[in-house]
């Protein structure tokens, strides 16, 4: 049967892909066909994926053994890429102070990170899990779980031929349901299917929430090499953000005259009228960071949410037939600012523990808590357990005063400090910057390459038009200000937000940052969407 | 019934990243481009699903194309949405082919899946796109028609599925609706389906498959690899150039009355003045490559001639000027006095007039023998087509039937040496959806065929003095199959992408009241004063608004506009909408904000208010027609 798999694998990012190389390697061995697919929203491969990236390349040795003989040009990229020098600086508006690096957590070992594209990253991924048997499909977008006797069964695809409004057009094609005896979600942070599974099967009980950043990147050609220098990894923090806004800059050498410069941001910023995009451009325009990126041309931009909560934000990783992996688990490490490596190992470990259910064919939380086991001995956990009470240090009032210097101790905190989220931290106070660099969220929304069809049903909407006009008098209408693409604008009579669905970055940010909760967001149709290219 | 689907990987136009312009050249990279299957394709793949799906008996759609191995991609596409089989024709020889190289390498696979995949059944459609995105030629499929020797339905806007199922087609004077009453015959689809989407079962089916598509060589067709690819085309790609015009520099006007006189300016200036007028080609050529009369199609309309006519007569003009050779216009259909006189007094010396009935009536397989007959009779160095849907659904046949290099959709024509020959014409033409340039020379043929946008050239004027002789042409007529089921019916609006001037609205508009009150009247008027078909247009931010409904919205997806004249009023110019206006001749803007981006982007301005502004114009452009 067509609509029948062994093995279904939600999200073609490291993490999914990672899973399905490992399934595959498994049945390969035992000598057993085992059909995997994958499913992922983005039109192609990598087209959804973005980080900055600092990549900790260990973890591709135990999932492709020789991957550094071989002979791609995204292997001699990485290999080339192997970050030289690692720089911490805190800004004021104009100048910049080195921090030694005994006193930046987390910097050890650089020797085996490189600068990646995860975008590139996933597509080679793409074809090694092809390679090896695994079917990756693209284009189509999970919807939600099939909950059969209280286990995950697969998931429904999205339907498709929806017009603008809500009906059906010639070419509607009703939601396919995919079976799966075993599932894996990694269908990244705020993955609407894992979304559903943790609501359902209550995997965060007992857990603090999900915090979330926003990260803002772009990519830009440089006329030659040496502004910033070769193999060069620079992270900062203070200036542009404010005392009390969580984050920090990078820039990073992508060799062939390119660089990535990003800003990441805790959504728990508490200015209404806060601009990341516009932040963003402040932090260029640092003479530390403007020097280095002189003469530029941006290529490509793009925006994304990282679940930063760390280790005592994420949920029970299983339920009867279903294991999380990814940022759909929150695997990120905060004192690395790093995780891809982590994604790679929780997939390639829910790949293993999925295989074994299949063989036995036991998908009960009994089977399945051999996942977290192997996360443990892999040292997943341990690595996320240093990092436990990192965001924690930051959210005290006194913001990165407190925190920097928190952060040297937080790992020997022994209990677990709690969270606050994100949605309610906004409050009628503005950030008051006259922001205004040419370079705007239209640009930066067409740089994404983002497109959806406006002849199909927005994808977002707004629950109660009445919450939106309440919202902009008691806060000031966040959305209109935080959405990196410009998606939220208040229409000139102030009946109601208008919304430009169009350019939407799949963020999501709005979906964390509205105050009511009024902003509804669905996946959209697959194919649709940013199309990050080197992200 | 079966049906085979014509199908081409193209470049992804819509998506092209800021990378992939190269500075120095102004040129694209193509190879940093996507590849997709051409948009107009997903059309006729939903075509043929259709008609398979309505026909009582079934059918097989079969879908057939040429590239290299990576386009089995599209292949597996069209078979994720519902298509039955696929068939990839890849050899070394087929590179470099032309229009009318492709066309013959496809209608001999057309053929050989006639005998093998059909068992002989000649009972079977050829569907394919209008155009592909990246050549915008039109020719292939109607090159394909003629190379099959079968009927043509170009521009098909609308189906009515069923046992006989009725196409309906845009000819140059509006929609028709035309049955077939033999087969095969050749469609081409314009975007006029919801296309269907791949399943995920279908998908997973078809890329499961060990031996999903077929694969064909040179080999396979028997094709004599002298009359395929590069060797087999009458074509050439000579240079690839920047479309950028130096950049645009707004001139601002004061008030209403200067806006009006500089919009009227700019128009005039942005006209391109007829080859002759170039300098440089001024000197007759010693030893031309090519010789005899050069050739104009006299498109007919109802009630006279095709304005396009006038346009090719004294481009003509120029180039027999430089080569020293005279110009005859081929005149088809009933006999008419008027006409006659009318392309001798526009620049004709020779008028060519063929009378038949059947060619009268839109029958492009009478037309093409009647054209083609005069082009083998007076073998002219150089023939032009207007660029119309009627020029060109028949330049290709004729091309095709004449062994002719032809160039789609020129904008430029000029007469100079290249490769060691003289006096050749170098046709040159946007591709890539406009985002290059492309000079085109003919080669190994006797005739240098091309057909010419209209709008593009000055028309020549009337001078009832001039003398030319009219000539009858007498030939067997070959006709079509095509019944004609309804009589011509206007199309159903000014639609966007064909209008000559349009008046965008932006969120600077306030209200859906503003659009009805100031950009309809605007729109008329300045229709008027041009005369230019006019529509009024929205931008995305103006439609996210409510003020404009969603059919407005200029831009949509990868949709790009390109008139005569673009008006912007309220619209400040985000990226996006920039990047869909900029083909547009003249771009004027009309916005109270001074730093607006659209102003950087605009070839005349006003800052002031729309509600100010429109009125102001009103009067004005009154007074002015009134005052002639």
């Amino acid at each position: 049967m067509a609509n029948e798999v062994d093995i279904l694998i939600v999200g073609a990012g490291p993490a999914g892909l990672a899973a399905a190389i490992k399934i595959c390697e498994h049945a390969k061995a035992s000598g057993r066909a085992v059909s995997v697919a994958v499913v992922d929203k983005s039109p192609k491969a990598g087209y959804h994926c973005l980080s900055g990236a600092n990549f900790e390349v260990d973890c591709l040795d135990e999932l492709v053994p020789g991957w550094r003989d071989e002979h791609s040009d995204f292997i001699r990229q990485v290999l080339g890429q192997k970050v030289a020098r690692h720089d911490t600086y805190f800004l004021t508006r104009t100048r910049a102070l080195h921090i030694p690096s005994p006193l930046v957590p987390g910097t050890s070992r650089r020797d085996r990170n490189c600068t990646i594209s995860i975008a590139d990253l996933a597509a080679w991924m793409a074809d090694k899990a092809t390679q090896l048997g695994a079917e990756v499909y693209y284009g189509f977008a999970a919807k939600e779980p099939v909950i059969d006797n209280g286990a995950i069964k697969g998931v429904v695809l999205r339907e498709r031929g929806i017009d603008r409004d809500g009906n059906r057009k010639g070419n509607y094609l009703a939601p396919e349901t995919v079976r799966a005896k075993v599932t894996i979600l990694a269908d990244g942070v705020c993955g609407p299917v894992s979304a559903k599974v943790i609501e359902v099967f209550e995997l965060d009980r007992g857990r603090n929430p999900q915090v979330f950043s926003i990260g803002l990147k772009q990519l830009l050609k440089l006329p030659n090499r040496d502004h910033h220098g070769i193999n060069k990894v620079l992270h900062t923090f203070g200036y542009p953000l404010k005392w009390n806004v969580f984050g920090g800059g990078f820039l990073y050498d992508m060799g062939a005259a390119e660089v990535a410069v990003g800003l990441v941001m805790g959504l728990d910023w508490r200015y209404y009228d806060l601009n990341p995009q516009q932040e963003l451009e402040l932090f260029k325009r640092h003479p530390l960071i403007a020097q280095a990126l002189e003469g530029g041309e941006i290529v490509t931009a793009g925006a994304k949410m990282i679940p930063e909560g760390g280790f005592y934000s994420m949920p029970k990783l299983y339920a009867p037939g279903v294991l999380l992996a990814g940022d759909a688990a929150g695997m990120v490490n905060l004192l690395k600012l790093k995780g891809i490596h982590l994604a790679i190992s929780s997939g390639m470990s829910a790949g293993e523990v999925a295989f074994r259910a299949l063989l036995s064919g036991d998908i009960s939380d009994e089977a399945l808590c051999e996942y977290p086991r192997l996360l443990e001995d892999k040292g997943v956990f341990r690595e996320l357990r240093t990092a436990r009470n990192m965001r924690q240090c930051f959210t005290t009032p006194f913001g990165l005063l407190v925190g920097a210097p928190m952060t040297m101790v937080q790992g020997f905190i022994p209990l677990r400090l709690g969270i606050g989220d994100d949605r309610s931290s906004t409050k009628h106070v503005s950030i008051r910057r006259s922001y205004g660099a040419p370079f705007d969220r239209k640009t930066f929304a067409a740089r994404s390459g983002t497109m959806h069809d406006e002849n199909l049903l927005s994808h977002i909407s707004i629950r109660e038009d009445r919450e939106c006009l309440e919202c902009m008098e008691q806060i000031g209408g966040p959305c209109a200000k935080f959405c990196p693409a410009e998606v939220y604008s208040f229409r000139d009579d102030m009946s109601g937000i208008a919304i430009s669905s169009t350019d939407c970055l799949h963020c999501r940010t709005c979906a964390i940052k509205c105050p009511k909760d009024n902003i509804d967001w669905q996946t959209p149709e697959g194919g649709f969407g940013p199309r990050f290219r080197h992200m | 019934m079966n049906i085979v689907v014509l199908l081409k990987q193209v470049p992804d136009i819509s998506n092209i990243p800021a990378d992939a312009w190269n500075h120095e050249t102004g040129t694209l990279k193509r190879a940093m481009l996507d590849n997709v299957l051409n948009p107009f394709d997903f059309h006729a793949i939903t075509c043929a699903c259709r008609l398979r799906d309505s026909l009582p008996g079934g059918a097989r759609v079969v879908c057939l194309t040429m590239g290299i191995k990576t386009a089995s991609e599209i292949l597996l596409d069209a078979m994720s949405r519902g298509a039955d089989e696929g068939i990839l024709l890849t050899d070394p020889v087929f590179a470099g082919a032309d229009t009318s190289a492709t066309a013959r390498t496809l209608a001999l696979a057309i053929r050989k899946i006639e005998r093998e995949l059909f068992d002989g059944n000649r009972e079977y459609l050829v569907v394919a796109g209008m155009q592909s995105v990246d050549g915008d030629t039109a020719q292939v499929p109607g090159q394909v028609s003629e190379a099959l020797g079968v009927d043509l339905v170009a521009y098909v806007a609308g189906v009515d599925y069923g046992k006989s199922p009725a196409f309906r087609r845009i000819t140059s004077s509006g929609l028709q609706a035309v049955q077939l009453t033999r087969y095969p015959a050749v469609l081409t689809m314009t975007d006029c389906t919801e296309p269907l989407y791949p399943s995920f079962a279908r998908c997973r089916r078809v890329r499961t498959r060990p031996d999903a598509f077929r694969v064909w060589t040179a080999e396979d067709l028997n094709a004599d690899a002298e009359a395929v690819g590069g060797k087999g085309s009458w074509t050439q790609v000579v240079r690839i150039f920047s479309p950028l015009q130096e950049g645009r520099n707004c001139r601002y006007a004061r008030d209403a009355a200067e806006l009006v006189s500089l919009m009227t300016d700019a128009l005039q200036k942005t006209a391109k003045p007829a080859s002759h007028d170039h300098p440089g080609t001024t000197s007759r050529p010693e030893k031309p490559a090519y010789s005899g009369p050069v050739l104009v199609y006299a498109e007919r309309s109802q009630d006279g001639l095709a304005p396009v006519v006038y346009e090719l007569l004294s481009e003509a003009r120029g180039l027999a000027a430089v080569l020293g050779e005279t110009v005859g216009a081929v005149l088809v259909g009933a006999r008419s006095e008027v006409l006659s006189r009318e392309l001798i007094a526009r620049g004709a010396d020779s008028v060519y007039y063929v009378v038949d009935s059947q060619a009268a009536s839109n029958d492009s397989m009478a037309l093409c023998s009647a054209v083609a007959d005069v082009v083998n009779k007076y073998e002219p160095q150089i023939m032009l087509f207007g660029a119309t849907p009627h020029g060109r659904e028949l330049a290709p046949r004729v091309a095709y039937a004449t062994a002719s290099g032809l160039t789609a959709d020129c904008t430029h024509l000029s007469i100079g040496d290249h490769g060691g020959k003289e006096a050749v014409l170098l046709q040159t033409r946007p591709a890539l959806g406009g985002n290059i340039m492309a000079t085109i020379v003919s080669k190994s043929c006797r005739t240098q065929m091309a057909t010419v946008r209209p709008g593009v050239f000055v028309p020549a004027v009337h001078d009832a003095q001039r003398k030319g002789s009219v000539v009858e042409h007498k030939c067997a007529i070959r006709t079509g199959s095509l019944k004609v089921i309804s009589a011509d019916a206007p199309l159903p609006k000014t639609e966007l992408v064909t209008a000559e001037l349009i008046v965008t609205g932006g969120a600077g508009m306030h209200s859906v009241g503003n659009f009805e009150r100031y950009l309809r009247p605007l729109a008329a008027a300045l229709g008027e004063r041009f005369s230019l078909r006019a529509t009024v247009g929205a931008s995305r931010r103006a439609v996210e608004h409510s003020y404009a409904r969603r059919e407005m919205q200029v831009g949509q997806t990868g949709q790009t506009v390109g008139p005569a004249m673009y008006v912007a009023i309220g619209v400040s110019g985000a990226v996006q909408h920039i990047s869909a206006i900029q083909k547009s001749r003249v771009i004027v803007a009309i916005n109270p904000d001074p730093k607006a981006p659209i102003f950087r982007t605009a070839d005349v301005g006003i800052v002031g208010k729309a509600e100010t502004v429109i009125p102001r114009m009103l009067e004005v452009l009154e007074s002015k027609v009134h005052g002639e």
